[in-house]
């Protein structure tokens, strides 16, 4: 050993990163099996909701490079200090001396007896087995189980299929084998377009954009593989525009109204419902042009491609069409009577009339909302100008002026108001009361 | 063979000469061992101690066998509340010439010697025991115009009883601080006592060597300043002396309560001083705040003032002491 090594600032910073390693290490072994516990949840937890599984795995890593990261901070070399010293020499029970030395030498104070104390000081500190003094931890179990979680981790991430979130896809297409050979995120997304379809909760663009989408994955599958299920994604669109008319239906649709607008903010369901009135009228509009293309209860045509698209499109976009498309909140503002006001009747909206929806609630609410958002169209501010010629207008007719008027300083006995007079009734009672009786 | 190096040859010459001293006055002085070399530590750090303890304990015993062990001159003053300055110090007398005519002529008092014993020094009036003050702080007297040396070294040995209240004067601050220890000299435990009627009730005296003399003491106080003392030690000893002042940081709550005035930077002095001593006596060449945790007690107990609140409620200074010791942190 050199002596160099052997000084007390040297001594002392070995020993103290011996120490702050030895703490690391156990400080590590603790907090690794369960960091790594914590992974192992959060891989399973991605599988189960069906995460990328690359999400755990980015953990892992970084809560690995934090425990390293940490191990060597803890490891790495620190100018000594007093307080170091002193902690040092403490733990060696060297009573004080190493301190004291360690002081001396960062001071240079040199003269005999600090020569000969630095001496003995770096002689004791020597002496002293540091290793023994801060061993190192014995956490070979911890290590382990670190280790079992992690690969675990690794395990479940690439090896464990995601949990489908959509519907199983075996049971859509009604073939377990090709359900079975297909890659986990293709059958979850196929399964999901199926589904869908099946629902018919899909506009025609969307389900092209989706059927595209579905080509180009498909188009790294297996040949035959792809031809099964081309054939497939066709029987499937064909079965769902022979059911679609009969889903589309008048008593469907109310309750696909409310779910397809549940949590929207108000005043994009009032937009909507705008929108969706005016649709309403273009389609009527077109449907009086070709007569063919829908019937008066409103089942569409064979043969009108264009009338259901529109309907579609609608009915996907707005849950209240077929409220608007009666057009009852435009009758009930033109005030009644006339060609499009109907007859007044009972009830607060006019004569009940199931066909145009005159006196129903709902209706009239759906108008009355309307009307709210017409008014709504007024913006704030707009009148800005108008307020403020009104105020300097106020402000110039002003003619009114303060002026402070000082109350009396002195009090006047003369100004004072006198007593209330004493009640005769009551005179006498006084009297008594204040002239004692001789 | 190695040869030992020059400052452990005077470590070594130094315990091997505080042994030998506390050996001897303990040859006569039963137990009480912490008070014998506390007081051989005031010796050598060129202090002055005061001893204070109940009538019949061995305090002048204690100081009697020290001036004989010490091979130093000694004198006793007896404290009384007619004793005048100028039966301490000295004073001027009318001489007359052999050819005729007068002169004055300085008569030393008995304050002119080594070891000095100020018995029951509470039972002068201030102003007597003020003539104490520049003897103790600076070595020397002033009589008139003229200031003589004392010669060194010079050590006072005050002793007073804490039970007699009638016809006592509490001894002046500036008089306690000039102190370098106040040592309580306790009742001798039963063991203890067999011993002492044993050495003193036999035909047999018990008769000590002189094993020191005045070179040696000043050559063992070079030794002790010598000592070196990192400076987180020093800090510590100044933390503890500012930790009994009631407005300073390091002042622990009773402090703050029932002390009005606390230890002066003498105090420190003594601290470093005594913590030097009591290093060399371990062997060591450098001093740690074991060191100056082992000699607070003495350098500091008659150096706080305590407040109205203390003194009606008669709070121990030992305890206020101690309170500083664990509160005060060494780092």
């Amino acid at each position: 050993m050199s002596n160099s090594d052997r000084s007390p600032q040297q001594l002392v910073a070995n020993a103290d990163r011996l120490r702050r390693g030895r703490h690391a290490d156990r400080v590590l072994s603790m907090a690794a099996p369960t960091v790594a516990g914590v992974m192992l949840v959060f891989a399973a937890a991605g599988r189960f909701f069906g995460w990328s599984r690359w999400i755990p795995l980015t953990a892992l890593g970084f809560a690995a490079v934090g425990l390293l990261l940490y191990g060597w901070l803890a490891r790495r070399a620190r100018p000594t200090t007093d307080a170091m010293a002193s902690t040092v020499d403490r733990d060696a029970a060297l009573r004080g001396e190493l301190r004291s030395a360690h002081w001396f030498e960062a001071n240079g104070a040199a003269d005999e007896w600090t020569e000969f104390h630095m001496e003995k000081a770096s002689e004791r500190a020597a002496a002293v087995d540091w290793t023994a003094l801060y061993p190192s931890a014995k956490a070979m179990k911890q290590w382990a189980g670190t280790g079992v979680l992690a690969v675990a981790v690794v395990a479940i991430s690439l090896y464990v299929p995601a949990r489908a979130s959509g519907p199983d896809l075996a049971a859509a297409i009604g073939d377990a084998e090709l359900a079975a050979a297909l890659p986990a995120d293709v059958a979850a997304r196929l399964a999901a377009l199926l589904e869908d379809m099946k629902k018919a909760s899909l506009n025609k663009n969307a389900e092209q954009i989706s059927l595209e989408e579905m080509k180009k994955l498909l188009a790294n599958l297996d040949p035959a593989l792809q031809k099964k299920l081309t054939d497939l994604l066709a029987k499937q669109m064909e079965a769902q525009k022979q059911a679609k008319p009969k889903e589309l239906g008048e008593d469907a649709r109310p309750d696909r109204a409310e779910n397809s607008s549940a949590g929207l903010p108000e005043d994009v369901k009032w937009a909507l419902d705008d929108m969706a009135s005016r649709q309403a009228q273009q389609d009527r509009q077109t449907n009086a042009n070709n007569p063919s293309a829908s019937s008066e209860t409103g089942q569409q045509g064979q043969g009108s491609q264009q009338a259901e698209q529109k309907m579609s499109m609608s009915q996907a976009a707005s849950p209240l069409v077929r409220e608007a498309a009666t057009d009852a909140a435009s009758k009930m503002m033109m005030g009644g009577g006339g060609p499009m006001g109907g007859d007044s009747g009972p009830g607060a909206g006019g004569k009940k009339n199931e066909q145009t929806g005159l006196g129903n609630p709902a209706l009239l609410a759906q108008a009355l909302r309307k009307e709210m958002v017409e008014a709504n169209a007024d913006a704030l501010g707009e009148n800005k100008d108008k307020e403020d010629r009104r105020k300097k207008t106020e402000q110039g007719k002003s003619t009114l002026g303060y002026t402070r008027v000082a109350p009396p300083a002195a009090f006047e006995p003369s100004r004072s108001a006198a007593p209330p007079p004493v009640p005769e009734a009551r005179r006498q009672l006084l009297l008594n009361y204040f002239i004692r009786k001789k | 063979m190695t040869t030992a190096s020059p400052v452990e040859q005077h470590i070594d010459q130094f315990r091997e000469r505080f042994t030998r001293v506390t050996k001897e006055v303990g040859r006569r002085i039963v137990g009480n061992e912490e008070l014998l070399g506390n007081t051989v530590t005031a010796l050598l750090a060129g202090g002055h101690v005061l001893l204070e303890g109940i009538p019949g304990v061995g305090k002048t015993s204690l100081v009697h066998t020290l001036a004989d062990v010490l091979h130093l001159k000694f004198s006793r003053i007896q404290f009384t509340p007619d004793l005048m300055p100028a039966d301490i110090v000295g004073t001027n007398i009318v001489q007359e010439h052999a050819h005729g005519g007068t002169f004055f002529e300085f008569q030393p008092g008995p304050i002119f010697a080594n070891v000095v014993l100020a018995d029951e020094i509470n039972r002068a009036t201030p102003k007597t025991q003020s003539a104490l003050l520049e003897a103790m702080q600076d070595h020397s007297v002033s009589v008139g115009k003229t200031t003589y040396k004392l010669d060194q070294p010079f050590l006072v040995l005050a002793t007073q009883n804490p039970l007699e209240m009638e016809g006592t004067y509490p001894l002046p601050e500036a008089q306690l601080d000039r102190f370098f220890f106040k040592l309580k000299v306790l009742y001798p435990p039963e063991t203890d006592m067999h011993q002492i009627l044993d050495r003193t009730t036999q035909l047999q005296q018990t008769e000590v060597a002189r094993v020191m003399d005045g070179p040696e003491i000043l050559e063992m106080r070079q030794v002790v300043r010598s000592v070196p003392i990192a400076r987180p030690v020093q800090g510590y000893a100044i933390r503890l002396t500012l930790g009994s002042h009631p407005e300073s940081p390091y002042a622990p709550p009773l402090v703050k309560r029932y002390v009005r005035y606390g230890a002066s930077p003498r105090a420190a002095q003594a601290l470093v001083l005594a913590g030097k001593i009591h290093a060399l006596t371990r062997g060591n060449a450098f001093v740690s705040t074991e060191d100056i945790r082992a000699v607070a007690m003495p350098a500091l107990r008659h150096r706080l003032l305590m407040n109205f609140e203390g003194e009606a409620e008669q709070i121990d200074v030992d305890t206020i002491v101690a309170e500083i010791l664990s509160t005060v942190a060494t780092e």
